[in-house]
């Protein structure tokens, strides 16, 4: 599923980033790299962007930006994400 | 050097004779870092004061270069401007890379320090295991250390150190910690420079992060490009990788300018290969780099005790709360809003009424002729036309610089993002458009938020549609003289709403223009909203005064000086051919009458009267007069008269003073306002030669929309050249806006005189 239908609370695990233009790059270079567990936190007040957690740091995107995401969701609240250990481990 | 924190608060500057270390070679130490990681902070507390700031030719970067002494060795520090990667898209990010690897014919520096923010390892080490591959010595700095300790953590940084290959030095640059040890890795990194073993052992290190295929492929591709390219060129193996691994990225472009257009063929083969490995451009970097980072972090760092973004995460579920969170945010935009206005004007008027006062000194001084004019209404008001920016500059600098700090202004442009799409722009994009309502020079100073350039130059181009406080004036005369004052519905007054209909009217119609640059000149990917919101933490009041400081500085250093030469030109056009000795000797006999021990009011009123006649006929022979006349009939279809296009003209300096040039041709003297009677009278008396009013109710309105929309302001004009680093863009500027305000006057007043 893509990253954009996950709901606030919602955690997943990034399977792939498509594309090969700008966004996609820098979406890899903050983190989103398959396995890394992200975290959708909130959606700002008119819905878009929507802020993540991916390694610890906080990070909002629009829905066009997370199209380029597909992950596979977690059950559960998985956001004990630790922000200094590897956060793609699966989070307690 | 690998200790913890080492306590001192040694000044950079401790020890050396400055003057025996200024003759040698300077050390050139090059600071690079992902963006708030406290690398402005380590500058500053690195470089001390002697900055210098410009911006690296044909882009917007800033270029900071701060020249200093450590241990009896003179540096060079270059700060480079935050990034999370080494792949640049643009010319912009090409700057790093240029600097770095020396590519742009520059000498590429000695040392290069890596901040990371230590409590963001992980992400950190994706820009760091970049910069090793450059090949120059490199020092890992982790900065932060204060907060490391505070939340428990604890970093293995002799392991850290051994891991990467790199000496690692934790630092806390906000209380000047650490920064002893930094400098004496930087030394002793160089002293053990020419240590063959360490070059190679350095090589080998930062080449076993990435799958060696990608090395392989470099092999190949820099053997192809030895042949295809001039015998000098060598190039650097990490120029290589980049333009392999960044498809479509400004090194791939690079090198195919040096070599030849064939080189893509080559790229496309190399990558094609890879992928057949299941190793996919560019995916495979972020992917190798990241499991190279979890696994060092998870080997490095130990947690206990639980985070700081704890904090971050309380805070946000309410700061950025969908309802709370957003009337928080609004209330803290027009607080700042508010503030600025309140503030700043008894500010400005401090400093319009000093100049003044200097002014009045000077005339005091010296009898009634072209030398006194020049000095005291062109020079010494020139300088006013430039201080009187100071103060909204440095309060808005103020806000811009506490929000950033602590983290908020992410947070308010995430929050605003989806409205300010609409106009194609970004979230970052309000606070710069909203304190051009004020004025526009400190908002498009402030667009240096706007991180995307696209988005930064509409925003530029935009912002001086917003009504700022200098229309104010134009909107209040030409609604109260010839707007009827009464209601509308029985309950609205229509004066009012004329002046509420002219400030917005700006902003609406700013949007279509957005949307058109957009579609236009500034075409390309659409603009992203992919950024990082850092984490909260108290502001830290040097970092902001340091900030309001700089700002102030380089507008009075940088834009002031051009203000302030234009102020005079214009000047100069308005008092040449110099008035005949008639206006100066009734000068000389009013000022002598004011002096008298019991003034002749009447005579002295007389004789005023005869020179406000002298000085508009003066003003109407001199060029700028000329040019009023000139440029009629491009304004007669707008229903306008020479007189109101001399007001327009001489308002080039800023749209106020069309109120003083109308008080000057309408022979009342130029010390008329907005609410003076006399004023309002003799516009409503003004006749063409043929008797009928030069002033109508579409008129007024015509005037009113052409300020609305033109660029008459020479302050902004040269803010938008000083921020783009080019001439293009206020041209642009200039002649898009014109051209708005004339069609639109021109709408206005055909439109008008049909109903
Ligand atoms: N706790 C702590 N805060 C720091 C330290 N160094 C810098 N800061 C704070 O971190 C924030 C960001 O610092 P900057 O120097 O502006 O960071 P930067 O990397 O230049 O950020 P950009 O300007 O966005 O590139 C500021 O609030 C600093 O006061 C540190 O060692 N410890």
């Amino acid at each position: 599923m893509q990253l954009a239908e996950l709901k606030p609370g919602m955690s997943g695990v990034v399977t792939s980033v498509s594309g090969s233009g700008r966004i996609s790059s820098r979406l890899m270079e903050l983190g989103m790299v398959p396995g890394a567990i992200v975290d959708v936190l909130r959606k700002a007040p008119f819905g878009d962007p929507v802020q993540y957690r991916v390694r610890g740091a906080l990070i909002s995107m629009r829905a066009a930006e997370a199209a380029c995401v597909t992950v596979s969701a977690l059950a559960g609240v998985a956001s004990a994400t630790s922000l200094v250990a590897g956060s793609s481990l699966v989070a307690g | 050097m690998a200790s913890p924190d080492s306590v001192s608060s040694g000044h950079p500057e401790v020890g050396g004779d400055p003057a025996a270390a200024g003759s040698a070679q300077p050390l050139r130490v090059a600071l690079i870092g992902n963006p708030n990681t406290g690398k402005s902070t380590l500058f500053n507390a690195l470089a001390g004061m002697r900055v210098r700031t410009g911006n690296y030719p044909g882009v917007t970067v800033e270029q900071k270069v701060g020249r200093t002494v450590w241990l009896g060795r003179s540096i060079e520090l270059i700060d480079l401007p935050g990034t999370y990667s080494l792949a640049p898209r643009s010319p912009d990010e090409m700057v790093t890379v240029n600097v770095l690897t020396g590519c742009s014919g520059e000498v590429p520096p000695d040392v290069v320090i890596c901040i990371c923010n230590a409590l963001a390892l992980e992400r950190n080490l994706f820009l760091a295991t970049q910069v090793q591959e450059i090949g120059l010595p490199t020092i890992l700095c982790l900065n932060m250390w204060d907060e490391v300790e505070r939340a428990g953590v604890s970093i293995d940084v002799a392991g850290l150190s051994q891991e990467l290959g790199l000496p690692v030095v934790t630092t806390s640059a906000h209380h000047r910690r650490g920064l002893d040890s930094l400098q004496s890795a930087v030394l002793n990194e160089v002293s053990r420079d020419s240590d063959m073993n360490r070059v190679r052992e350095r090589e080998t290190r930062s080449q076993a992060l990435l799958p060696s295929a990608v090395w392989n492929e470099v092999e190949s591709l820099s053997g192809w490009l030895a042949e295809h390219s001039a015998a000098e060129d060598v190039l650097a193996p990490f120029l290589v990788l980049r333009s392999l691994l960044d498809p479509e990225g400004s090194v791939e472009q690079l090198l195919m300018r040096r070599t030849s257009p064939e080189y893509q063929a080559q790229l496309q083969a190399s990558r094609a290969r890879l992928s057949r490995q299941g190793l996919k451009v560019p995916a495979v970097e972020a992917e190798s780099r990241y499991a190279a980072a979890s696994g060092i972090v998870s080997r490095v760092v130990r947690q206990s005790g639980k985070h700081p973004s704890r904090v971050t995460d309380r805070l946000d579920a309410v700061l950025t709360h969908r309802v709370f969170g957003f009337l928080i945010c609004i209330s803290v935009m027009l607080l700042i809003f508010s503030t600025i206005n309140w503030f700043s004007q008894p500010l400005s008027g401090f400093i319009e009424d000093t100049i003044g006062a200097v002014a009045d000194v000077v005339s005091g001084t010296m009898s009634p002729g072209p030398l006194r004019g020049l000095l005291t209404d062109g020079v010494i008001a020139g300088v006013g036309s430039v201080l009187v920016f100071l103060p909204q500059i440095a309060l808005l600098f103020l806000f811009i610089a506490l929000l950033e700090d602590c983290g908020y202004m992410a947070r308010a442009a995430f929050m605003m993002d989806r409205l300010m799409a609409t106009a194609g722009l970004s979230g970052r994009s309000f606070l710069p458009l909203m304190s051009s309502f004020a004025c526009a020079v400190p908002g498009i100073m402030a667009t240096r938020v706007i991180e995307d350039r696209r988005d930064r130059f509409v925003t530029i181009l935009i912002a001086p549609l917003m009504s700022c406080s200098a229309r104010l004036p134009v909107y209040v005369l030409m609604t109260g003289t010839f707007v009827p004052d009464r209601m509308i519905a029985g309950f609205l007054p229509l004066q009012a709403l004329v002046l509420l209909l002219m400030t917005f009217l700006g902003m609406f119609v700013s949007v279509p223009v957005a949307f058109i640059l957009r579609k236009t000149f500034f075409r390309g990917e659409p603009s992203t909203f992919l950024m990082e919101l850092p984490d909260y933490r108290w502001p830290s009041i040097s970092v902001v005064l340091h900030r309001v400081f700089a700002s102030s500085w380089s507008f009075v250093r940088q834009a002031g000086t051009l203000i302030f030469a234009t102020s005079v030109l214009i000047w100069a056009a308005g008092s040449i051919p110099s008035a005949s000795d008639e206006n100066y000797k009734l000068m000389i006999e009013i000022e002598q009458l004011e002096a008298a021990e019991s003034p002749d009011e009447a005579r002295i009123a007389e004789l005023s009267d005869r020179l406000n006649v002298r000085n508009a006929e003066q003003l109407e022979q001199s060029l700028l007069g000329r040019a009023g006349h000139w440029v009629e009939p491009v304004v007669r279809p707008l229903g306008w008269d020479w007189r109101i296009g001399v007001g327009v003209v001489a308002s080039f300096p800023a749209r106020e003073v069309v109120v003083a040039t109308f008080g000057t041709i309408f022979s009342l003297g130029t010390s008329v306002d907005e609410n003076d009677e006399g004023l309002r009278g003799a516009l409503r008396a003004a006749r063409h030669p043929d008797g009928s009013p030069v002033f109508t109710v579409p008129v007024a309105i015509s005037v009113m929309v052409f300020f609305a929309f033109c660029a008459q302001c020479v302050s902004t004009l040269v803010v938008i050249r000083r921020e783009t680093n080019s001439w293009i863009w206020p041209i642009f500027s200039f002649v898009y806006m014109t051209g708005l305000a004339w069609l639109g006057a021109f709408v206005t007043y055909q439109v008008g005189s049909l109903l």
